[in-house]
């Protein structure tokens, strides 16, 4: 996912900030004023865009634990609502008791990644087995599909398509189904 | 394989040293690639001010234009991805009708098509007075006068596109009446290109290559593929197969021929009353090559689209065949849809290497004035992916 959504907040901030504010007329006040927060968002954004699912999953867990103290000091254990509760509480460990790697470590294992099955792609090139070398082409065009579909999902809605409606969306490619292949 | 981003972020010696090794490409492309990775740990780009530009511009121009002159009217130009542009008037006795219009194009600090300023001269006046182009007048090749290497060349009239009416797309097609108008005029320009004499001319920054050898293939391949190892942030299998399979696949140049590299509508002025084409603009990739290059570039399936029947148009202009017939018997050279098809892949390898590789290079370094133009045409990278994927697929089970 190349430019990553950093790179493009950033970007996005450096236009606002070197061309566009500076090109609106100082009397425009509305303009301006608007123009700022804008800039101030696509800030706030940069540091925590990445930051989102981590954040909903700290919010999630520290209301779990509160749930779970208030069910410890319930007056009414053997109620529907606290049964209730305790079924949530159930449904929601396997989803809330798995590690996430951070957003920068993802991306580096990705990039590591990447550059091993680059090496090997080459390596099998540059052989002499033509058995080998058509292995490897096959490989490398049965994964080049699906991650290329994601990427034109990705940017769909950016109109370079010809024919954008044919192009899955992204939350049907990205469903945990789909990408538990 | 591909070197790590940080060795790519502050380039050593030793590292463009090897660059240059493994990849041999024409001289002045060599030259200006070295000193963009030579640059690279530098700053963000900011540009000039307004001010700083019109006060180099005045002593640049007072070195070359006779009698008193004055330079009014500077205003920043929009369109094109790579250049900062700025239209501004030039007033004396020294200049033609006392008073003309002209286009300062000056170089980024990084951008996403690295080129040589004093090429783009010489490949502009070697087509001058056959080919529509505003003329080139004068160049800093290193920035010396001009703060940024820069060329100054004629402004020409006319518009890219009619205007339009509702949300802009980019796939945005012309009306029936200007295609029809455009397209033979166009196709004549094309044809012209290929079988132009440009041996009368100076072209002291090409390298020639020898005809009826695969030297234009290589020089081209090994252009891009270093750009791709200089600029790309991750490695791509894919990418490494093509470039695998187009070493193997070169084919030699059966006619040297001056070639564009970027002929396409969107790159083209034409007058909106008459439809009458003004400018073929953009010059600054072109090189001494195959005019499949050229003409496999046009037909890439990012510039065609469908018109009012649902008939495909190659490069939104006309039917394919309609184009390549036309072609022919403008240029009276052949067009050999097996070196097409050749440079259909290379062509898409090489859409990838500019905006996968080195958009988003420059996007990471901050170097141009339009980071956020240049982040939006990265988004086309995955439609030269799929083309890559498809027409090697098909390639390689032909040849199965």
């Amino acid at each position: 996912m190349q430019p990553d959504t950093e790179t493009r907040l950033k970007a996005m901030l450096r236009s606002l900030r070197e061309v566009i504010i500076p090109a609106i007329a100082s009397d425009e006040k509305l303009a301006v004023d608007q123009a700022n927060i804008v800039a101030a968002n696509i800030a706030m954004l940069i540091e925590q865009h990445d930051m989102q699912l981590h954040y909903l999953i700290a919010e999630l867990r520290d209301y779990r634990a509160f749930l779970q103290d208030l069910l410890e000091i319930s007056a009414t254990p053997a109620s529907q609502a606290v049964q209730k509760s305790r079924t949530l509480l159930d449904d929601l460990a396997p989803a809330l008791d798995t590690k996430l790697p951070l957003p920068d470590e993802l991306a580096q294992a990705l990039t590591r990644v990447k550059t091993a099955v680059d090496e090997q792609v080459q390596t099998l090139l540059d052989g002499s087995d033509p058995q080998a070398v058509a292995a490897v082409t096959y490989l490398t065009f049965k994964y080049a599909r699906p991650q290329l579909l994601r990427e034109r999902a990705w940017v769909a809605k950016a109109g370079f398509e010809l024919e954008p409606e044919k192009i899955p969306s992204l939350e049907e490619l990205l469903s945990s189904e789909n990408h538990q292949r | 394989m591909i070197t790590t981003d940080i060795a790519k972020h502050n380039p050593s010696q030793e590292w463009i040293a090897s660059l240059r090794e493994r990849f041999p490409t024409h001289a002045s492309v060599d030259e200006t690639l070295t000193r963009k990775l030579e640059r690279r740990a530098g700053p963000p780009h900011r540009p000039q001010t307004v001010d700083t530009v019109v006060e180099r511009l005045n002593a640049f121009l007072a070195r070359r234009v006779e009698g008193p002159f004055t330079v009014t009217d500077v205003k920043a130009l929009a369109g094109g991805s790579s250049k900062e542009q700025y239209a501004f008037t030039l007033s004396g006795a020294g200049v033609a009708n006392g008073s003309a219009r002209f286009v300062l194009r000056m170089r980024p600090a990084e951008s996403i098509v690295e080129t040589h300023v004093g090429r783009e001269f010489q490949a502009i006046n070697a087509v001058h007075g056959k080919i529509p182009v505003p003329r080139a007048h004068w160049f800093d090749s290193e920035g010396a006068e001009l703060g940024q290497p820069a060329l100054i060349t004629d402004f020409c009239h006319g518009v890219t596109t009619p205007p339009y009416s509702g949300a802009y797309s980019p796939r945005l097609g012309l009306p029936e009446k200007y295609r029809k108008l455009l397209a033979p005029q166009f196709t004549a320009h094309f044809a012209t290109l290929a079988r132009l004499d440009w041996s009368q001319s100076d072209m002291s920054f090409f390298d020639q290559p020898a005809p009826h050898t695969i030297e234009a293939a290589h020089a081209s391949l090994n252009w891009w593929q270093r750009v791709w190892e200089e600029d790309a942030a991750q490695p791509y299998p894919l990418m490494t197969l093509a470039a695998h399979w187009l070493r193997k696949n070169a084919p030699p140049t059966d006619h040297v021929s001056l070639v564009h590299t970027d002929f396409r509508k969107g790159n083209f002025l034409f007058d909106l009353e008459s439809g009458q084409i003004t400018a073929i603009l953009d010059w600054e990739l072109s090189h001494l090559g195959d005019r499949h290059e050229d003409l496999a570039f046009f037909l890439n399936p990012l510039f065609g689209g469908y018109d009012e029947n649902d008939n495909y148009l190659v490069g939104g202009l006309m039917e394919r065949q309609e184009f390549l017939d036309l072609y022919q018997q403008l240029s009276g050279l052949p067009v050999d849809e097996k070196k097409l098809d050749y440079y259909m892949i290379f062509n898409a390898w090489r859409g990838v290497i500019n905006t996968l590789a080195t958009g988003v290079r420059c996007m990471m370094g901050q170097k141009t004035h339009q980071d956020i133009r240049v982040g939006w045409i990265t988004y086309t990278s995955a439609i030269n992916l799929q083309s890559l994927l498809e027409d090697l697929e098909r390639r390689l089970s032909d040849a199965a």
